[in-house]
This record gives structure tokens, C-alpha cells and sequence, in this order.
């Protein structure tokens, strides 16, 4: 199409072209032979002015001639005669009244500049010449102007008797080539432009430029002297109303043709997704048939089996092929039960089948049977008629064995939970009902819920419970009950005074079987435990306390021997004051008597200071947990401890860090552990000879163990004795070992086990000498929780 | 009671035991001087003269030089001073063990005065007897060393039992020469009587 168009296109072109081309050369051909007339006719009028005698007459003819050639000649603005020294002597036109534009000044000067000009080259060659194209300047615009504007001189020499004696000067307008001298046919077919040797335009017939295509051509003028170009342009041909019409035909009909191929493919689209559709919804429902574990199974009206489904398959191990056209009796069914069954279908078979279904026993085909239950609906085809009946069958096999082996795991499950040894019940938080109980329960409380609330503390009033809301209770109003009922069951032991029993009890909430929020409770009998566990804790105690009493005996002497000091002196200074009274010499009461009196004072303290420490250690309290500061308890077992350590010169520095952390500790119990600890160390360090130096000190250090997290209080109580042998530090702690001759072997047992009821640490370590490798002495260190 | 000044020293480690202690006795009118530990008792005792009449009261145990070993010590060092112990309960085996080496007695807390003052008492009159015998026995030496070695001689055999005439014989010299030396013996000696010769002479070789 578009091929075709071009070609259309191009040979119209062609064929204007070719008439431009045509036309320019006529063109071109008519200008050249106007100057040719011209040139003959100015010839002419030299001739006319050589054949007048009187040369400063005019001749008629040439007054005739010239007025002829201007008139004739609109290009010619202007003609004049001039003798050999250039003065004009005719010129044409003449105006009478006004000044010739010619004549103006600025205009004049380069009119006769350039006549001159012309005129020498003339005489020169003694043929006519044409001059430079001139443009003037106009101060005011007229309507003469613009064909005055260009100008160049055309002059012809006159020739008499071989010499020059004057010429014919005509002024041309450039523009006036365009407007008179081609053809006016032609003007109105194309734009002419006159263009100056560089190319400027001067003038031209239309001032409109052709629009749109166009073709155009160029030619320059031999006269005057090659220096005027035309450029003709043809304007746009005329619409061509066929040729328009044909190219929207076209344009409409490809047009049609493209929508047409886009409706075709969008058709095919859509029927495409479709088809896909279709093919999806085929996929699943074949899916579907072949995943349901439902059997499916249609009939016609005559009972004649047309379709079965793979689940059906399955379920009988039939195969479809062997089952399809096949009337009752059908291979499946047992041989014994066809006449029942055939009454089931032929009832079935005339809509009466009871909507829960038709339960039935079929034979699969390896002879093994299954239970089913066969719903059976009418099928209806697609003009709303019967066309048969279709048949769904459930293997109900294994829910029928599920809900007997379910029985059969009630059954264990009621058995267990009957004869568990402990107590268990569950009350309802709305009613306050008794759930349920076990035998257990019942036959140790009876069939009421007062021993259930006994034993869950209390917690629920049972005169509350009525108006027991869950709603109004707390923060979890209208959670469902399973919300609480997750998370953890809380142990408690309860003491039933009235049956004088301890049970052990496991509370929690559940969420009872018709989702209401109810409490569970496992209450086990420990009641001998806990008698187990009171005497052993009594033992336990009874072991701390003798243990105490045999330190107090091993220190006896010691004590004893503390003891005596003081009351030696009280009986001293008060014999000395008896005496200083009774004597017959003068006493002063206040510096004699008053002075002993104040110490024996003090010295009673002192006694009693030291037997309150001997108290306090040995009283049999119940073990008592306080918040105290350590302090005094190191102070209190130091003084014991000291007064051992006197007896066999042994020192005691204690070393306390300041601002200890109260502890949470039974007092008597802690005393015990440091005096027991302080006195094994004197007896690690009492026979060292006095000679060594610090040998027989002992030191006690208290402070806050900080490389622990929890931090810890420790104390440490460090000797310079031999240190303990290998075999025996892996024993400290057991019962009845003892390294000491007359020793129990329970110190360190009680010690131990007193700390870790504190949740502490007790060890030992010895101090290796780098020296010869022996012992130099061994730390024990406790360390005790702080209070926090 | 003698005229000297007589010193009890009474050495306690515990204070208020030495106090009242001096403060009992000082009350009995004794001059007391008490010292906490054996060995602040020795440098003390270098400063003393030695030759006052007196008694030490000791407690058994105390730190650095126990009361045993400062007894050893005074033994050691020849230093008659009657020694008493006090101890704090009836330690038997220490008590033998004091007594042996020389202790006058051993007295428990708290002490009952009328013990104590017997017991100071019966120290002080020991203190005083050794003193005086020591008195004597320096007289005696005394007087012997101003006789000359013939003298010696004839006195060894008066008390040996030997009659002049065998001393005569013994020393190869003439009787009427032994009963010179006998006289001078006799006046040298200020006594009057063999029988308080020998008496002296006898006390001499005892010691």
C-alpha cells in the first residue's frame, strides 16, 4: 500500500518537476528575449538620435519610441539621453510639478555614481552594458518603493561616425522582472523569487510561501550580467479528491482488518482460561472423587449399576470394570443376606430408604467383610427427570471398632483412677456439685464435697459457690475456661485434724467435660511420711544439739578454768575487804574498799558474760530462721572459741568486713558450725611450738564472696597446722570418721549438713608449701545466701 | 614475823586474779609484788636482792614460760624459793609433778583466805629456816677456812673418830703436836666441847 502511495507520490512529483522544469526554462527564456527587445529597441531609438541632424532637437520618432518603450516596458523606471559628458539631455517620464524621485538627494548621487560607471564601460566596449544592481534608500515608503528599491542601469551607446557622442541610459527594476516580464499564466502557477548573487531575496510574486511539499527550481539570468537568480516554486497541488479517498479506504479497511484479528484473539483468549477453568474444575472433582475415602455408586431406574467411584473400588476390591452393568444381586454382597438385601433395595429403590441410612454388611472380593452405612438419593439429570439413583457408602468398620476399644479404655481408665491410692475429686466452680470422686474418696469421706473444700484450703466458700460467677470474680472474666485451665497444678500438704491425717494435695483447674470451669484435686496419704519426716527431723535436731553438747565437753575444762578466774578474784577482793574492815587500822572507804568492790563487780560480769555464751550455746530451741546480722554470732562464737584457744596459747584474729548484708539464718545453728570449725583448727595448731612464728594463730575472715552471682557471704576460718592427708579430705564429712583420737566423727557431718539447710557451701582446702610439698595449714570455708 | 622486809611475788597471767590476789594478801599485811608473765618474774627477780626471805605464788598455765618450766628454771639457777601453784582444777598429775620437784604445796581457785595465809605463812617460815641455815652454814665456812692444812687435816680425823694418838701416828708427827692443832682447832672454831665441834664440822660437809 504504502509502495503504491510512494509510487503515486513520486511520479506526481516527477511530473511537476519535470513541468517546473519546463516552465523555468520558458521562463528564463521569455526574460532574456524582453532584454534582447529592449536592447533592440533602445538600438533603435541611438539610431533614431543619429539620424536627427539637430542633435539637441529631439527627434519625433524618438520622442515616440522611447514613451513607446516605457510604456510598453513597466520594468523601465526610467530612460534617459545623455551627451558624452553625461548631462542628461531627455529623460522619460517627466513629472512637471514634482521633483523626480531620481532627482532626490542620497538617491541622485548613487544613480549618476553608478551611470557614470556604466556609462565609461559602455564607451569602452562602444556596446551597451548592463550595471550593478543597486539598492536605494528611501527615507519614506510609497507604493512605488518597493519596485524602486532595486535597480541597475542599462546604457547604449550613441554612435556617430564611429565615435561615442552620448547614450541611452535606462534604469531597470528587479522587481520589475518578476512582475512584468514572466509570463502571467506562470505567475499564477508558481512562486517566483529574485535573489541576489548572495543569495538575498529582493523580491518575489507572492508574498506567501507555499506550504507543505513542494518543488522548486533555480536559475540565474545571463542579462543583466549574471548577477539576478530566480527561484520558482510551485505551490502544493490541488487536492486530489480520488486519490484522498482511495488512501482512507485503505486506511479504514486495514483498520477493520487489525480489529478484527484483535477480536479473533481476544476470542481465543477467553475461550482458552475456559477451557482451563473447565480442565481445573474436571481435575478436582476427579480429585475429589478419587480422594474421598467415601464410597459412591449410581444405579438407573432398573437397579443396573452405572458408575462407581475408586473410593467404592477400594472399599470392596472390586474392580469398576466388574461392577459396572451389573444388577442386584451384586458380586459384594454375601451370599447368605441377598434376600435381605434385595429388600433393602427395592425399598431404597422406591425413595422410602430412612434418611439415616441403610446399614449394611458387605463382602469384599478377598472375602473379608466391612460394616456400612448407605445413603441413597435420587439422581436427576439435566432436564429435572429421574434418570436413576446415586448411593453413598461409608465403611463405618472403624468407628464401630474405635468406639468399642473407647469403652474398653473408660473401662481401664475407671478401673485405674477407682483403685489409685489417693483421693480424687472434681467440683464444679458454678454449683459447687460434687463431679465426680473416686472410690478412694468416697469410701474415706463420703459422697460429700466438705472433705474436697477442706482439702483444696478453703479457697471456694462453699456458702458462696450459688452465687460463685466466674464472671465477677477476677480479671479473666469471659475468658473461656480452657484460658485458665493450662499451666500448672500447685502441691500443698494438708492436715485433716479429723481424720488425723496428712495428705499431700494436687490442685488444678480444669475445664470439666460440659466446658464449665472446674477443680481438680489428687490428695495422697503422707501421712507417715510426714511422720517419717518429723522424726527425722527431730533426730536431726537431737544429733545438732548433742553435737553441741560434746563441743561444750570437749571445751569443758577450758571453761571451767575461764569460769574460775573470775569468781577467784571476786572471792579475793571481797575476803581482802572483810579483812581491810575487821582490821584495827583506819580504812577509807572510797580509795580502800570502793575500788575492789567495782571489780569484783566487773569480775561477776565477766562470769556472767561467759555462762550466757555456754547458754546460748547449748539451749535446745526449735530451729528458728531470723534476719539478723552476722556480726554478733561470730563475736558470740569467737568468745567461746577463745577461750579454748587461751588454754593452749592459740590467737584468734578475726578480720570483718564492714557493712555485711544481714543473712537469713537459724543463729544457734551458724555459732555452732564456726565454734566447731575454730575449735578443730586449735587442735590443729595447739602443739606447734610456741617458736614459730604465727604458727599458732588462727585467722577468721568474713566478707562477701563478690566472684559469685548470687553474691555470697563467706567466711573462712584458716589455720597453719599440718593441713589434712589426701585420704582423709575425701572423708571429712562422713559419719564417724575422725581423725582425732577421742573424736565422734560427727562435727563436721552436722557442720555440713546445718550450712546446706542454709543453702550454703562448706569445703575444705589445704595450703600447699611450694617448698617440700607438705601442708601448711587448711581453710575451711563457709558460704551463706544473703538476705535479699 | 622478822624485822627484814619479806616479799610474796605472785605471777598471774589474768589480771583480775593477780589483783585481787594482791590486793587478799596485802590486807593479811604481806608485802606482795606481782608480775603477768615467768618471764617478766626472771628480769625482775635480777634486780632483787637475793638475799630477802621469800615466796612465789605461780599459776600453772600461762602463756609463753609456764608455771613448771619457770620452776625448773629457779632450780636450775640454785634459787631456794618456796613455790606454791595455783591451778585451776585439781589437775593431779601436774600437782605430783610440782610437788617432786620441790613445791611446797599447790592451792585451787577460788582460794579459800585461811588456806592461802597457812599456806604463804608455811612458805615464808621455809623461806625464812633456809635463809638462816644458809646464814649458818656461810659462818661455818667461814671459820673453817681460816684454818691451815695441818689443821684440815686433823680435823678429818677427830671427826672420822680417830683418837690423838692415831692421829699422831697418821701424820707421822708427836701427840703433844696434835693437841696443839686440837686447841687451835677448838679456838679458831670458837667452841668450847668436841661434841659442838663435830656438830659443826658435820653441818659443813652436809651442805
Amino acid at each position: 500500500m504504502g509502495l503504491i502511495l510512494w509510487t503515486l507520490n513520486y511520479q506526481d512529483k516527477n511530473q511537476q518537476e519535470y513541468a517546473l522544469h519546463r516552465d523555468t526554462a520558458y521562463t528564463k527564456q521569455r526574460i532574456h528575449n524582453r532584454f534582447i527587445n529592449n536592447e533592440e529597441a533602445l538600438l533603435d531609438l541611438s539610431r533614431e538620435i543619429n539620424e536627427a541632424n539637430n542633435q539637441a532637437k529631439y527627434s519625433e520618432a524618438f520622442v515616440k519610441g522611447a514613451t513607446t518603450l516605457i510604456q510598453d516596458n513597466p520594468e523601465i523606471l526610467h530612460l534617459r539621453w545623455i551627451d558624452k559628458d553625461k548631462n542628461k539631455i531627455w529623460s522619460i517620464p517627466t513629472l512637471v510639478n514634482s521633483v523626480e524621485w531620481h532627482e532626490r538627494a542620497g538617491i541622485k548621487n548613487v544613480l549618476d555614481r553608478e551611470l557614470n560607471r556604466v556609462y565609461a564601460e559602455s564607451i569602452e566596449t562602444s556596446k551597451s552594458a548592463y550595471g550593478h544592481l543597486i539598492q536605494l534608500e528611501f527615507g519614506t515608503k510609497d507604493k512605488f518603493t518597493p519596485d524602486r528599491e532595486y535597480v541597475f542601469w542599462h546604457v547604449t551607446p550613441v554612435i556617430q561616425s564611429g565615435h561615442i557622442v552620448g547614450g541611452i541610459a535606462v534604469l531597470y527594476s528587479a522587481v520589475g522582472i518578476i512582475k512584468h516580464m514572466v509570463p502571467s499564466d506562470l505567475l499564477g502557477l508558481y512562486r517566483y523569487t529574485l535573489l541576489d548573487d548572495d543569495g538575498n531575496e529582493l523580491a518575489s510574486s507572492n508574498a506567501k510561501k507555499p506550504k507543505g511539499k513542494y518543488v522548486s527550481d533555480y536559475v540565474t539570468l545571463d542579462k543583466p550580467n549574471n548577477q539576478l537568480n530566480i527561484h520558482i516554486s510551485s505551490y502544493p497541488p490541488p487536492t486530489n479528491l480520488t486519490y484522498k479517498t482511495l488512501l482512507w479506504l485503505v486506511i479504514g479497511l486495514s483498520g477493520f482488518v487489525l480489529w478484527s484479528l484483535w477480536s479473533v484473539w481476544r476470542q481465543t483468549r477467553e475461550r482458552y482460561a475456559v477451557q482451563v477453568d473447565l480442565q481445573n474444575e474436571t481435575n478436582f472433582r476427579r480429585a475429589m472423587e478419587e480422594s474421598m475415602t467415601i464410597g459412591m455408586r449410581a444405579h438407573d431406574l432398573n437397579g443396573t449399576i452405572t458408575y462407581v467411584n475408586p473410593a467404592f473400588c477400594k472399599m470392596t476390591g472390586w474392580s469398576k470394570n466388574e461392577l459396572i452393568g451389573k444388577q442386584a444381586p451384586f458380586p459384594f454382597w454375601p451370599v447368605e443376606m441377598i434376600p435381605q438385601l434385595m429388600r433393602k433395595m427395592t425399598t431404597a429403590l422406591q425413595g422410602d430408604a430412612p434418611s439415616s441410612g441403610i446399614e449394611a454388611v458387605l463382602q469384599r472380593k478377598d472375602g473379608t467383610r466391612i460394616t456400612t452405612r448407605t445413603f441413597v438419593s435420587a439422581l436427576i439429570n439435566e432436564k429435572n427427570k429421574q434418570s436413576g439413583w446415586i448411593s453413598s457408602i461409608v465403611d463405618i468398620s472403624e468407628p464401630i471398632k474405635a468406639r468399642q476399644e473407647l469403652a474398653l479404655a473408660q473401662e481401664r481408665f475407671t478401673t485405674v483412677l477407682q483403685s489409685l491410692d489417693a483421693a480424687v475429686s472434681v467440683i464444679s466452680l458454678q454449683s459447687g456439685q460434687l463431679l465426680f470422686a473416686n472410690r478412694y474418696y468416697r469410701d474415706s469421706f463420703g459422697n460429700t464435697t466438705q472433705a474436697h473444700l477442706d482439702l483444696a484450703g478453703h479457697e471456694i466458700d462453699p456458702g458462696d459457690i450459688d452465687a460463685f460467677d466466674i464472671d465477677n470474680v477476677d480479671g479473666f472474666a469471659g475468658l473461656p475456661a480452657s484460658e485458665l485451665t493450662p499451666g500448672h497444678s500447685d502441691s500443698r500438704e494438708i492436715l485433716l485434724p479429723e481424720f488425723k491425717k496428712w495428705f499431700e494435695v494436687r490442685r488444678r483447674y480444669i475445664s470439666w467435660v460440659d466446658g464449665h470451669l472446674a477443680q481438680l484435686i489428687v490428695a495422697t496419704d503422707i501421712t507417715e511420711r510426714k511422720y517419717a519426716e518429723e522424726l527425722a527431723r527431730q533426730q536431726e535436731e537431737k544429733m545438732q544439739f548433742s553435737s553441741r553438747l560434746t563441743t561444750m565437753g570437749e571445751m569443758a575444762s577450758s571453761l571451767a578454768h575461764e569460769l574460775n578466774q573470775p569468781l577467784a578474784a571476786i572471792s579475793n577482793y571481797c575476803t581482802g575487804v572483810a579483812n581491810r574492815l575487821q582490821s584495827d587500822k583506819a580504812v577509807d572507804i572510797e580509795k580502800d574498799i570502793l575500788p575492789a568492790i567495782e571489780k569484783a563487780t566487773l569480775q561477776a560480769h565477766r562470769a556472767g558474760t561467759i555462762i550466757q555464751r555456754i547458754r546460748g550455746f547449748v539451749k535446745r530451741s526449735q530451729p528458728q530462721r531470723k534476719i539478723v546480722p552476722i556480726y554478733p554470732i561470730i563475736e558470740d562464737s569467737v568468745g567461746l572459741a577463745e577461750i579454748e584457744a587461751q588454754r593452749y596459747d592459740v590467737e584468734i584474729k578475726t578480720t570483718c568486713q564492714d557493712h555485711l548484708p544481714t543473712v537469713f539464718i537459724d543463729p544457734v545453728l551458724i555459732q555452732q558450725v564456726v565454734v566447731n570449725l575454730l575449735k578443730n583448727a586449735i587442735d590443729a595448731v595447739k602443739k606447734t611450738p610456741s617458736s614459730i612464728k604465727n604458727g599458732k594463730s588462727i585467722d577468721l575472715k568474713i566478707d562477701i564472696d563478690q566472684s559469685l552471682n548470687p553474691q555470697m557471704l563467706r567466711i573462712r576460718v584458716i589455720d597453719r597446722g599440718p593441713g589434712i592427708s589426701e585420704d582423709a579430705i575425701d572423708r571429712l564429712y562422713e559419719p564417724f570418721f575422725s581423725t582425732k583420737e577421742d573424736g565422734m566423727g560427727m562435727g563436721l557431718n552436722i557442720c555440713r549438713s546445718i550450712i546446706e539447710s542454709h543453702h550454703g557451701r562448706l569445703w575444705a582446702t589445704n595450703h600447699a608449701n611450694e617448698k617440700d610439698q607438705s601442708h601448711t595449714g587448711c581453710t575451711f570455708t563457709i558460704l551463706l545466701p544473703l538476705d535479699k | 614475823m622478822s624485822n627484814k622486809t619479806e616479799i610474796v611475788y605472785v605471777v598471774d597471767d589474768d589480771e583480775a586474779v593477780r589483783d585481787s590476789l594482791t590486793w587478799l594478801l596485802e590486807s593479811n599485811g604481806y608485802t606482795v609484788k606481782c608480775q603477768p608473765s615467768a618471764e617478766r618474774f626472771l628480769q625482775a627477780l635480777n634486780s632483787e636482792d637475793k638475799e630477802t626471805v621469800s615466796c612465789l605464788i605461780l599459776d600453772v598455765r600461762m602463756p609463753g614460760m609456764s608455771g613448771l618450766e619457770l620452776q625448773e628454771r629457779l632450780l636450775s639457777e640454785g634459787i631456794p624459793m618456796p613455790i606454791s601453784f595455783i591451778t585451776g582444777h585439781g589437775d593431779v598429775s601436774m600437782a605430783v609433778s610440782t610437788m617432786k620437784k620441790g613445791a611446797v604445796d599447790f592451792i585451787e581457785k577460788p582460794f579459800k583466805e585461811s588456806e592461802l595465809k597457812a599456806l604463804v605463812e608455811k612458805m615464808l617460815t621455809r623461806a625464812r629456816v633456809d635463809y638462816a641455815k644458809a646464814d649458818t652454814q656461810k659462818n661455818t665456812q667461814n671459820l673453817l677456812s681460816k684454818l691451815t692444812g695441818r689443821e684440815k687435816q686433823v680435823l678429818e680425823r677427830i671427826v672420822a673418830g680417830r683418837l690423838n694418838k692415831q692421829i699422831a701416828d697418821d701424820l707421822n708427827i708427836s701427840i703433844k703436836t696434835v693437841e696443839a692443832h686440837r686447841a687451835n682447832i677448838m679456838e679458831k672454831l670458837s667452841v668450847n666441847t668436841v661434841a659442838d665441834l663435830l656438830r659443826l664440822a658435820l653441818s659443813e660437809n652436809n651442805t
